[in-house]
């Protein structure tokens, strides 16, 4: 089944929802990954296309540098 | 509108109130904080303005309660006290914040953290990271190392 018919089929059944995604083969979707990395996070995500559309994606985001305060005593003067 | 990454100013007059408990401690004269509040954290779209003048958490601007997201977050695991590393004064919660089988409402960049047992839900800080848009997946956000550099909050 090509993957327009099978997205077809799919829509017709109430697609995208959880089930229905989760039963689709793998094999026709087309996956990718990437990083981003800066002095904020590191974050790796993922993801899994169907024609083009997005069918699957997380992402796992590390955080590395957050809000400080600055603590200030006065001097008498 | 965007969000920025902060530490709530409302949150720094409360530290000086004693309103927030991260931690619990014995006895020492004044008060005794015998039980720690409980934090949560929760996901705000890309084109919501939170920042350091919000005062408590409010759902303008979260990601909607579908695709197995709760409004309100999620609860902090809290296992670590606040400590210090020389004159910084630090606090991470000690596990990483997880979304299951999410599917966001739009794209996001901003987690808010606050304190869940105050009747206000206080804000503490706001937190950026990289616009995400999740679907039918997992999503994670890990802390950063707990320490007087990068923990999640300092005060220095």
């Amino acid at each position: 089944m090509s993957g327009q018919i099978l997205t077809q089929k799919l829509k017709r059944n109430g697609w995208p929802d959880d089930e229905a995604a989760a039963m689709l083969d793998e094999s026709l979707l087309e996956y990718s990954t990437g990083i981003f990395d800066d002095d904020v996070e590191n974050t790796v995500w993922q993801e899994w296309r169907l024609d083009g559309k997005i069918v699957k994606r997380g992402a796992h985001v590390t955080l590395k540098k957050n809000v400080a305060a600055e603590a200030v005593a006065a001097m008498f003067s | 509108m965007a969000n920025t990454q902060a530490m709530t100013t409302a949150f720094k007059v409360q530290i000086l109130n004693g309103s927030h408990a991260f931690g619990a401690q014995a006895a020492n004269g004044v008060r005794t904080v015998t039980t720690k509040d409980v934090f949560k954290l929760a996901l705000f779209l890309a084109s919501a303005t939170r920042n350091a003048t919000d005062t408590v958490y409010n759902t303008t601007g979260e990601l909607a309660g579908t695709g197995n997201y709760t409004q309100g977050g999620v609860t902090l695991t809290n296992a670590v006290a606040p400590t210090n590393d020389s004159t910084t004064a630090h606090w991470t919660p000690s596990a990483s914040a997880a979304w299951t089988a999410l599917t966001s409402s739009g794209a996001f960049d901003a987690a808010v953290l606050y304190n869940d047992t105050a009747t206000a839900k206080n804000e503490v800080s706001v937190h950026t990271f990289s616009s995400q848009s999740i679907t039918a997946a997992d999503f994670t956000l890990s802390m950063p190392t707990n320490d007087g550099t990068t923990g999640l909050i300092r005060i220095a």
